[in-house]
């Protein structure tokens, strides 16, 4: 499926509710400093490191081991490789509300489209480079490859010139057999974060000069507040 | 101060005898890896090893801890790789992964006391660690992995 790219975002033949979001994906203007930046939610440094990132909130449905995964696949990354960032409330991203099981539904066309972007940008690059058509390549295991030529280039290779490209007008969804993750089991990415300790929950998260906050309750179902006596905590 | 031995190296910490050992591991040393769950010992998610005997330290004031070893999921395993921590990832264990570290806590207290548990043994000694994804299956599935048959 071939969709229409725009510097707003990627709004042809969208769903309302997704070109709602479509509007956030906005494109990196101006200099990136030789990091492949094609939108908020991929970037390529310059030790060829996928950076992907998850702007829905994980709590146990998967999502930071499923979403990352639509965009890496549609692009060609290898989905052990990248490094999942967590979206961190940036407008880019829309509205970060995550509930009733929409993710995927809402999503799934949108990630791979910012996928395909970015897939698009490096085989162009990787083209131009080659001096041959952009057609005959394809992506795969984070690299660019010229079947004809049999050569390829790593992302790595390509990324700071993919950077420097103007954005495509059109892109193309790879056709559906050529995913090889999206519809299989895909490892738990917190999983080792997990059972070691070290994955952050939001009770966890320290910064500086954090001041803690703790709800008093009333002890009574509907009881009002009668006055209040801050002296003891402002003592603290 | 307060002394003892937390995931093998001996610490001082300035608390009050009475302050519970979940506060002192993640609110006085940043040890964030064990849970606050309920406060009241009732969901397990905070269990850290006492002396090799699982202990709720949300209700464990940090004086019962004065001149003993402590261990938390931090220090279960220097690498992170104690058979249940390999087991559990194997296993796709985890969901949300909050009660994880209280239950892999109990799991390992149960396998070091009896290396050969039954089902039964298994389901009785983690019927404390409650998770609220509702795992539990697969947990069994993961001690038994690593338990001696």
């Amino acid at each position: 499926m071939s969709f229409e790219v725009t510097r707003r975002g990627f709004l042809a033949g969208l769903s309302a509710a997704t070109a709602g979001f479509a509007l956030g994906v906005r494109f990196a203007e101006g200099s990136n400093k030789g990091l492949f930046i094609p939108n908020a939610f991929i970037q390529i440094g310059h030790d060829g490191l996928v950076v992907i990132t998850c702007h829905r909130s994980e709590m146990g449905q998967g999502i930071r081991s499923s979403l990352p995964v639509l965009i890496a696949d549609e692009m060609g990354a290898d989905p052990a490789k990248i490094l999942v960032r967590q979206g961190d409330g940036d407008p880019r991203y829309g509205d970060q509300n995550t509930d009733g099981s929409t993710s995927i539904r809402n999503f799934y066309e949108a990630m791979r489209m910012a996928g395909a972007v970015a897939r698009t940008l490096l085989i162009t690059a990787a083209a131009q480079r080659w001096k041959v058509s952009p057609d005959g390549l394809t992506t795969r295991m984070d690299a660019v490859h010229d079947p004809a030529g049999k050569r390829s280039f790593a992302f790595a290779e390509v990324a700071p010139a993919a950077g420097l490209l103007p954005v495509p007008k059109t892109a193309t969804l790879r056709p559906r057999a050529e995913l090889v993750h999206v519809g299989t089991e895909l490892p738990l990415r917190d999983g080792p974060a997990y059972v070691t300790g070290t994955a952050q929950f939001a009770a966890d998260v320290r910064l500086p000069n954090m001041l803690v906050a703790v709800i008093a309750r009333p002890p009574a179902l509907f009881g009002k507040v009668a006055k209040v006596d801050s002296a003891a905590a402002r003592s603290v | 101060m307060i002394k003892l031995t937390i995931n093998g190296s001996p610490r001082e910490v300035d608390a009050e005898p009475d302050m519970p050992v979940l506060w002192v591991l993640r609110d006085l040393l940043g040890l964030t890896g064990t849970k606050y769950g309920c406060g009241e010992a009732l969901c397990g998610a905070c269990t850290v090893h006492l002396d090799g005997e699982p202990v709720r330290a949300c209700v464990t004031p940090i004086r019962r801890a004065e001149g003993r070893a402590l261990t938390t999921i931090e220090g279960l395993s220097p690498t992170g790789e104690h058979p249940l921590q390999k087991a559990w990832t194997e296993l796709g264990v985890p969901q949300c992964g909050f009660c994880q570290a209280g239950q892999i806590m109990c799991a390992a207290a149960l396998l070091a006391a009896n290396p050969s548990p039954s089902d039964e043994d298994i389901d009785r000694s983690l019927a404390g660690n409650i998770c609220r994804c509702g795992t539990y299956l697969r947990i069994r599935a993961a001690v038994k992995k690593v338990a001696k048959p």
